[in-house]
């Protein structure tokens, strides 16, 4: 690959990295932790891709000997840089044509990741995947649960509550404090397969690192008619539907956590749509 | 691309329109025309694969890059044979050293492939370079704190990540000192930096490696996107049952999954449908196999040393950490 070509390979994810990490969109992506380091490999890249596009010499290579540089070797260098053609410089010295043609094509997929992003545009991981994966929880015994902090403040007559938290409180929450307090959370709609009918479940997905690890965390929502689209985002205002406790930890079975919500109204997509 | 292909097919020399011409033409057709196309490609699925490929390859690029610097760094820095010198001269030796060592490189597997191959080209016993390989990943600190994060209150499935993941990567050196044959990684070897200022140097191989590995890791995140879109998770459910099926499909998982070593022990421990030793696989097979490492790794090494060192890879990963698992856990 010569110089310049590899110049414009590197460009493509540079403009990509500085774009998602300048902008918002990285938490489509990946954990808005990683936005500092997604700038500074943006801001590498860039430097590297310039460096390459440009052709530029570092102090004294080009003056090459004559300049009384003590390195020797520059020339060699640009010559092999500059003006290979189709072989990858330091690669297959000894001449492999097939494995040059093919990686020197194969590096223009890091393009892709950019054509994805910049042409198609955001989808964040929605109904279609949460569908495919397991819905149910792990109850835990009555004691597993632990003392919990107080529930926040409520505002404008509801507790703002993420998915997650709802879920912990229910697996943790020894008071059992949400029991009878109006709660408000959003997420986007997935179909409820195994529900009793008229439900859906409320969903988000949770992250490690980067959407490819996304677990969907779901609750069971009831009291909504008629059942928006799959994937609406919604904010809804209602209830935990209590379950007993589980008092045995061998039987712990796998359910559902469930919601009676009173309100709803459709929000559009969070910037960062994941827990 | 297939016009791109044609071009660089014919007319490989001298020309003025090349693949990059074409390549950068399209893409700016792509953005321009993009209102017309789009709706074509829309639809659930389609935009799923579409969020996992590309978080699979942002995710991976800081590490990547952090790579490739000090692949780089190496390279212009340090004379070639002065890190083999310091090893133990035995390569049986060299290999648990250099398995240590890779407590030293926090990061995640995308990062190790490139600092192995210049490690190789650095005349740096094969052997030894592979164990840093494979151990790097997975016993570093970042990723040992994560997963007693992961798995809080309970520092056995930290030590026992650490200890199957360095008797794993340890036993593939030694494996790899026998049967192993400069031949197979001569892709790597062949790759002799440049002479010049240490600055050219340092940014010709940074930016060499970087699209070299970077390449294979898009084929690697396209594999598994599509797999991830393709095959419902909940197909898992079904294999938690008993102990062998479990822990093969664990493994299988981490192949197919291919997620960053610093994330997986996360994904481990939502998975609380499946015994524990069986979860230890998916943890220690993770960073050292899966689809977009082996890419990487044939981008780096070749396809001849990828379709050997994989499979070891895979079974000793696997069998260590039964071993341990029925041990510690």
């Amino acid at each position: 690959m010569r110089r310049e070509a590899r110049g414009l390979v590197l460009a493509f994810p540079a403009v990509l990295l500085l774009r998602l990490s300048i902008t918002d969109e990285h938490l489509l992506y990946v954990k808005g932790s990683m936005r500092p380091w997604l700038l500074v490999s943006g801001v590498l890249l860039a430097v590297l891709s310039l460096l390459d596009v440009f052709e530029v010499s570092f102090p004294g290579k080009s003056a090459g000997a004559a300049a009384g540089d003590p390195d020797e070797g520059h020339a060699e260098l640009l010559a092999g840089v500059g003006t290979a053609d189709g072989p990858d410089v330091h690669d297959h010295a000894h001449g492999d044509g097939g494995h040059q043609h093919r990686d020197g094509v194969l590096a223009w997929t890091l393009v892709l990741p950019f054509v994805v992003v910049f042409a198609i545009g955001p989808s964040p991981l929605g109904s279609f995947l949460a569908q495919r994966q397991p819905q149910t929880e792990l109850a835990r015994p009555a004691a597993a649960k632990i003392e919990y902090p107080p529930l926040p403040d409520a505002v404008d007559g509801a507790v703002d509550l993420s998915i997650a938290e709802f879920h912990t409180r229910i697996l943790y929450d020894g008071d059992r404090q949400m029991e009878g307090v109006r709660l408000r959370m959003n997420g986007f709609v997935t179909p409820d397969a195994d529900g009793p009918g008229g439900t859906f479940l409320l969903t988000k997905f949770m992250l490690s690192c980067c959407a490819a690890d996304g677990i969907p965390i779901t609750v069971r929502v009831y009291g909504v008619s008629p059942i928006p689209a799959d994937d609406t985002w919604l904010e809804l205002e209602g209830e935990w539907i209590p379950a007993e406790d589980v008092v045995d930890d061998a039987v712990a079975p796998r359910r559902v956590h469930e919601f009676r919500a009173d309100s709803f109204r459709p929000i559009p997509v969070p910037a960062d749509p994941y827990l | 691309m297939t016009a791109a292909d044609t071009q660089t097919a014919t007319a490989p020399s001298r020309r003025r329109v090349g693949t990059p011409e074409i390549v950068t033409g399209l893409v700016f057709l792509a953005l321009v025309t993009s209102s017309q196309w789009r709706g074509l490609v829309d639809g659930p699925a389609v935009g799923a694969w579409f969020t996992i490929f590309v978080s699979i390859s942002i995710q991976a690029m800081p590490f990547l890059v952090l790579g490739v610097v000090l692949s780089g760094f190496i390279s212009a820095f340090v004379p070639p044979g002065a890190i083999a010198a310091r090893l133990p001269r035995r390569a049986s030796l060299a290999v648990p050293v250099a398995g240590v060592a890779g407590v030293a490189l926090p990061g995640c597997e995308c990062g190790s492939v490139p600092i192995a191959g210049r490690l190789v080209a650095n005349d740096v016993p094969p052997a030894a370079a592979l164990t840093f390989l494979l151990a790097a990943p997975a016993v570093n600190p970042i990723v040992l704190v994560a997963t007693a994060v992961a798995f809080p209150g309970q520092p056995e499935v930290v030590a026992a990540r650490f200890v199957a993941s360095l008797a794993a990567a340890v036993v593939v050196g030694w494996i790899w000192v026998r049967i192993g044959r400069d031949a197979w990684v001569e892709r790597a070897k062949q790759r002799q930096p440049a002479e010049g200022s240490r600055l050219a140097v340092f940014t010709d191989v940074a930016a060499h490696d970087f699209v070299h590995a970077g390449a294979y890791l898009m084929v690697g995140g396209f594999t598994a996107a599509t797999l991830q879109v393709v095959v419902p998770r909940s197909v898992l459910d079904t294999l938690a049952g008993s102990g062998l099926t479990a822990v093969l499909s664990m493994a299988v998982l981490a192949v197919v999954l291919s997620i960053c070593s610093e994330a997986d022990a996360f994904v481990a421990a939502g998975l609380s449908q499946f015994s524990m030793t069986s979860r230890l696989v998916f943890l220690v097979v993770g960073p050292m196999v899966d689809l977009k490492l082996v890419a990487l790794q044939s981008g780096t090494f070749g396809r001849e040393f990828t379709m050997r060192f994989a499979p070891l890879a895979l079974l000793s990963a696997t069998a260590a950490a039964i071993v341990t698992g029925s041990v510690l856990l």
